[in-house]
């Protein structure tokens, strides 16, 4: 190969790595300008487990597959991976709640929200299980948390195919935004 | 020089004999530098300082990212998001750019610019993981393995860099790791897709490293796909054994016999007898077998043979090219026809087994005990036939590399079967006694046959 088609082909390859990277974030960013505000709540966590290295583990009512209205409708039996569609309803609360769960993804009403999921050992995950704190914060998450461990809810977007993405976390009157 | 690639512990040794002999008078000065020219001993100083150089550079260049890393790391709370990915984005960008200016551009240092673009293609891997975290992405940890794999691969087909295909292989590894624990169906096209990248390499820079890992990582591929949630399977352990060792074992005796790709050979040769050998151990044990006929067999709904029944379509034509050229293959023969005789039988036994299996007529089954001991008769034959191979081709080529592969199967084999069966502690003596003072005589009798073949050759 002569050095400059060397150096084309090399410049293609650092491109690749360049798009592969922007691919990390690009989902996420087309679901936070484009989706809907959700507010979650989180389920009751144990206090002292919460915290994993530098990350909060979330988990949320909607998360308990057998805890979503319409989930006898599985066998129970899905692989690991399959996709689940759940529609979302906001509550008299303002929470936003499951109201039933799909194999396929349904059409609903506009004052409904259809969040995809996928089953993972007995539970249903939606990429928003994880939310990356600085060292600085760590205490007064955690602290914040195992006061308030059943007042915690999540912000999240989810965009027209069911895609889910973070905003930020909010436990009793305090909002965290990272 | 002649396409064959010296090893550099052998120029090294003739350097030094070279200087001997041209001391002692053996050759005359014009015979001394006739040779030093042919084997480039000259340049033997040069490749040596470049090895250690790059070696050097390379640790240095990864102390150098650890010391940035650190200094990012304890600021890195600070750090608005947006600043951190121009930050982690043009960490890569200029690694890359100094490596390909050192070693393409200017070429005043190509061993340092080597290494740089590797530490870019490394910084690539962990910026993935550090994109996930800045925008609290959840996602398998397979996935960036998957992703780190494909831009490696990028780089290392763009600059023919071997060490940047090493990360792609073992990155592209974890991510089969990953992905097949969460679904059955990874191990059904991950074979294909590491074929499909990494043999356009291993034909282009022939490289032994990567030639080894990506067949070890597309075999063992092959054997991790089981139905989902059974966990690893001897039947499909069994057929992929069959599968890879085949095509490893005929395209490598083929490429023996080709100059360029005798060392990739030599590769394929070994894993494909790896892969027959121990798979044809483990059928040797009553277990094996009872286990392969045990579970239900449904031939239509079992994916995982997707990749399998390829390797051995794909074999057959080799294994015929392979006996056309049988003869020519000098001291190689009798290996040939151990690995070919050793996978005929194993493929006897394991095809008994299965034709057995509890879901079959009830006619079949009443056979199954039988079928049972015939498998294992099989696997002990499959075994025995590659030892002879390996012996075989040792006593021919001269070489004690084949010797003691062989006679330590057979005495694997022997041991094997006198605990794997109830016997008394004076049988289990007697076989122990046995094989140790026939490897002991063994052995003296192959030195013995070695240096006679030695003095033979001197004589001639």
């Amino acid at each position: 190969m002569s050095a400059s088609k060397t150096l084309y082909a090399f410049a293609g390859a650092v491109l690749v790595q360049v798009l592969i990277l922007a691919a990390v974030p690009g989902q996420k960013m087309y679901t936070l300008l484009t989706g809907r505000t959700v507010v979650l709540r989180t389920a009751p966590v144990d206090p002292y487990s919460v915290m994993s290295g530098y990350y909060v583990t979330l988990s949320y009512e909607i998360s308990r597959f057998d805890r979503v209205p319409g989930s006898t409708a599985f066998s129970g039996l899905e692989e690991d991976g399959t996709p689940m569609y759940v529609v979302l309803r906001q509550g008299d609360d303002g929470f936003w709640q499951a109201e039933s769960v799909h194999p396929d993804r349904p059409d609903v009403a506009a004052d409904r929200v259809v969040i995809k999921g996928r089953k993972s050992y007995g539970s249903i995950v939606y990429g928003i299980e994880t939310y990356y704190i600085p060292e600085a914060a760590r205490a007064t998450i955690e602290d914040d948390l195992r006061r308030h461990a059943r007042d915690a809810r999540i912000e999240v977007k989810v965009d027209r195919f069911g895609r889910a993405a973070l905003v930020r976390l909010l436990i009793g009157d305090r909002a965290y935004d990272y | 020089m002649h396409e064959q690639r010296i090893s550099a512990s052998f120029r090294k040794k003739l350097r030094d004999e070279l200087a001997a002999w041209r001391a002692e008078g053996l050759v005359s000065p014009e015979q001394a530098d006739a040779l030093s020219g042919r084997y480039r001993l000259d340049d033997l100083a040069k490749e040596s300082s470049r090895t250690l150089l790059l070696s050097i550079y390379i640790i240095g260049a990864m102390l150098v990212a650890g010391g940035v890393v650190s200094f990012v790391a304890a600021h890195w709370d600070g750090i608005p998001a947006a600043a951190k990915v121009v930050l982690i984005v043009l960490a890569m960008l200029a690694c890359h750019a100094a490596g390909i200016y050192l070693w393409k551009i200017r070429a005043t240092r190509p061993g340092l610019g080597h290494a740089l673009v590797v530490l870019g293609t490394l910084v690539f891997g962990a910026n993935i993981g550090l994109m996930a975290q800045i925008f609290h992405i959840h996602s398998n940890y397979y996935n960036g393995f998957g992703a780190w794999a494909l831009g490696a691969l990028a780089v290392a087909y763009a600059l023919g860099s071997v060490p940047n295909a090493f990360i792609a292989v073992v990155t592209s590894f974890i991510w089969l790791c990953g992905w097949e624990d969460h679904s059955g169906w990874a191990a059904v096209y991950y074979p294909f897709l590491a074929a499909a990248a990494f043999v356009p390499f291993i034909c282009w820079k022939r490289s032994v490293l990567i030639t080894a890992l990506a067949l070890l990582a597309i075999a063992l591929g092959m054997m991790a796909g089981a139905p989902h949630g059974r966990g690893l399977e001897w039947r499909v352990i069994g057929l992929a054994a069959v599968g890879a060792g085949s095509l490893y074992a005929a395209a490598g005796l083929l490429a023996l016999g080709r100059e360029p790709l005798r060392r990739l050979g030599r590769v394929a040769v070994f894993l494909g007898a790896v892969g027959i050998g121990l798979m044809a151990y483990a059928l040797s044990f009553l277990h094996t077998a009872q286990e392969l006929r045990y579970r239900s067999w449904d031939l239509f709904d079992s994916p995982w043979l997707i990749p399998v029944a390829p390797a051995v379509v794909g074999s057959i034509p080799l294994w015929v090219l392979y006996a056309r050229a049988w003869p020519k293959a000098g001291a190689l023969r009798p290996l040939g026809l151990g690995l070919f005789a050793g996978l005929v039988l194993l493929v006897a036994g394991i095809g008994l087994a299965l034709a057995t299996s509890s879901d079959q007529p009830y006619y079949l089954r009443t056979l199954a005990e039988a079928a049972d001991i015939t498998a294992v008769i099989l696997g002990n034959a499959a075994v025995l036939a590659l030892a002879a191979g390996l012996i075989g081709s040792a006593m021919a080529a001269v070489d004690r590399r084949l010797f003691w592969p062989g006679i330590l199967l057979v005495v694997l084999l022997v041991v094997s079967r006198f605990f794997e069966y109830e016997s008394g502690l004076l049988w289990k003596a007697a076989a122990l006694l046995a094989c140790g003072v026939g490897i002991i005589l063994g052995g003296i009798r192959f030195e013995s046959y070695l240096r006679q073949r030695r003095l033979a050759d001197e004589r001639q």
